[in-house]
């Protein structure tokens, strides 16, 4: 079970909360870190939030996603690009130089019962710090930094051993190319509606405050998780012997058999819906109507069509049908299409 | 005593039937078949409370020897992972695959369909001495919903 419990605990009487600020390290460290000291997490353990960035870009997994339905294995290769499974929940993300990452791993004793306020307890501090900059940041949908509406920052967690682990970043600037070239997408349609979604859903430091460094916000988070943890930060190294449980933890986080995980007998599929955000998804769905196999690639919010891409064998103009789809339910889109479509 | 134990959340009316075991610290049922011996595992409605939807289930295979305390699959809500706790030790003789594909059958159908494994315990006599009986049940509800009330989340 993911449940923290924090009964029987009086905050004041737990040790001071180790911070490590990495700074910018290799990519591996960035992922292997916070793995390792979940995995060392036990009843003497110190509570540690780590800040750090990755100097080369890379790709990391969400725990229960299939490798070859997320991502295009020799697009990955072809820009160099490695791919890590993490242990924590979430989606598939593209990372790199130009986003901050903070990692919260703390005993699971520690953090509250339920999972809202687990991402409550560890996301307010980022939200804190945007806001110290004077932006309008809030948590959206239990888990989702934004700011006036758009996700500055991708998060996740999970229970690890006795450790909940909270993690998160701000985005300075993102690589949308990068992002959507290595997505397994069914068809370019899919990847183009997404690609779109991502750009209008997402927003960086670099659009809203850009003169801001990674320093200040670093200075900002510090500040902010002293405030809202309500005990002592005192800040940390690693020992040398968590920095060796962290280069097992890459080679194992990067290894056939964890990027394996979840694989099935048959053909991957590829991805038939990606959540861009918690406003926005992208879905992929097929109809036979009257002689024309269609194929339909949806950007929806709330279940609401935005907009659609339709395309056919035999092909057709569908430009039309597919201006008249936005605004209505993606659950109805079949029997509105077989309404309108002529005989092939 | 009442075959279920109901609790409220807010608004949200829960119950726990009183037909089957509930692990101690994991939120995991188990339901033990007088005749093959086998006993059916799931999550119970309070951990569920506290998770809110589930968006994965993985299930070790079929033929695999769990510990109790150990895990038998993991879950995901709201991008966060954790263990699902087996509440008994044996060996998963069967899994429900349909929670894997659909993971809110486990939400909603939670003391039936939403089962997850079936396991033949290897030691279900002493093991289910330390599970939640029928008769402790009223009072392990009591409790939890106090520590959850303690630690803030239920007004």
């Amino acid at each position: 079970m993911i449940c923290g419990n924090l009964s029987g605990l009086l905050v004041y009487d737990m040790k001071p909360i180790r911070l490590i600020n990495l700074g910018a390290v290799p990519s591996w460290q960035t992922q292997a870190v916070y793995h390792a000291l979940a995995k060392r997490m036990d009843d003497d353990a110190q509570d540690t939030i780590v800040i750090c960035q990755p100097t080369e870009p890379y790709l990391c997994l969400g725990y229960h996603q299939i490798f070859e339905s997320i991502f295009d294995p020799a697009e990955c290769v072809r820009r160099g690009l490695p791919v890590y499974r993490r242990r924590l929940g979430g989606g598939a993300t593209y990372l790199d130089k130009n986003q901050i990452f903070y990692q919260c791993i703390f005993h699971h004793t520690h953090v509250p019962a339920m999972l809202k306020d687990i991402f409550a307890f560890a996301l307010d501090a980022p939200v804190a710090a945007l806001r110290g900059l004077g932006l309008n940041a809030n948590l959206h949908d239990i888990n989702e930094i934004e700011i006036n509406g758009k996700r500055i920052a991708g998060t996740g967690g999970g229970r690890i051993g006795d450790a909940t682990v909270v993690v998160g970043n701000v985005l300075f600037d993102f690589d949308y190319e990068a992002m959507t070239a290595v997505w397994q997408t069914p068809w370019q349609s899919f990847r183009q509606l997404a690609e779109q979604a991502l750009r209008q859903q997402i927003v960086t430091m670099k659009d809203l405050s850009p003169n801001n460094s990674m320093d200040q916000i670093t200075e900002l988070l510090i500040e902010a998780y002293t405030n809202s943890m309500k005990r002592p930060l005192e800040m940390g190294t690693l020992t040398p012997a968590e920095i060796q449980a962290a280069e097992e933890e890459a080679r194992e986080m990067t290894s056939t058999d964890a990027l394996s995980l979840h694989r099935v007998d048959s053909a991957p599929e590829p991805m038939r819906t990606l959540k861009i955000s918690a406003r926005a998804f992208i879905r992929h769905d097929e109809v036979q109507s009257n002689g024309y196999a269609v194929q339909g690639s949806f950007w929806l919010s709330e279940d609401i069509i935005q907009s659609a891409i339709l395309q056919s064998t035999p092909t057709r103009d569908w430009s039309s049908i597919e201006t008249n789809l936005c605004g209505s339910l993606f659950k109805d889109w079949k029997e509105n299409i077989l309404q309108v479509t002529p005989q092939a | 005593m009442s075959n279920t134990q109901e609790f409220k959340i807010g608004a949200d009316l829960y119950s726990i039937p009183a037909d089957r075991f509930y692990g101690r610290d994991n939120h995991m049922w188990a339901s033990h078949d007088n005749i093959t011996g086998n006993v059916t595992i799931g999550m119970d409605s309070l951990g569920l409370a506290s998770l809110g939807d589930l968006a994965y289930v993985s299930l070790q295979p079929v033929g695999t020897k769990v510990t109790r305390g150990e895990s038998l699959g993991t879950l995901e809500a709201a991008k966060m992972t954790g263990d699902l706790t087996s509440p008994i030790s044996g060996e998963i003789v069967e899994r429900n695959d349909l929670t894997v594909r659909n993971p809110a059958l486990v939400n909603q159908e939670t003391y039936t369909n939403g089962w997850l494994v079936v396991i033949k315990p290897s030691d279900w006599e002493n093991e289910s001495a330390q599970l939640v009986s029928v008769d402790e049940l009223p009072a392990w509800v009591d409790s939890e919903l106090t520590r959850y009330r303690q630690q803030g989340w239920i007004d």
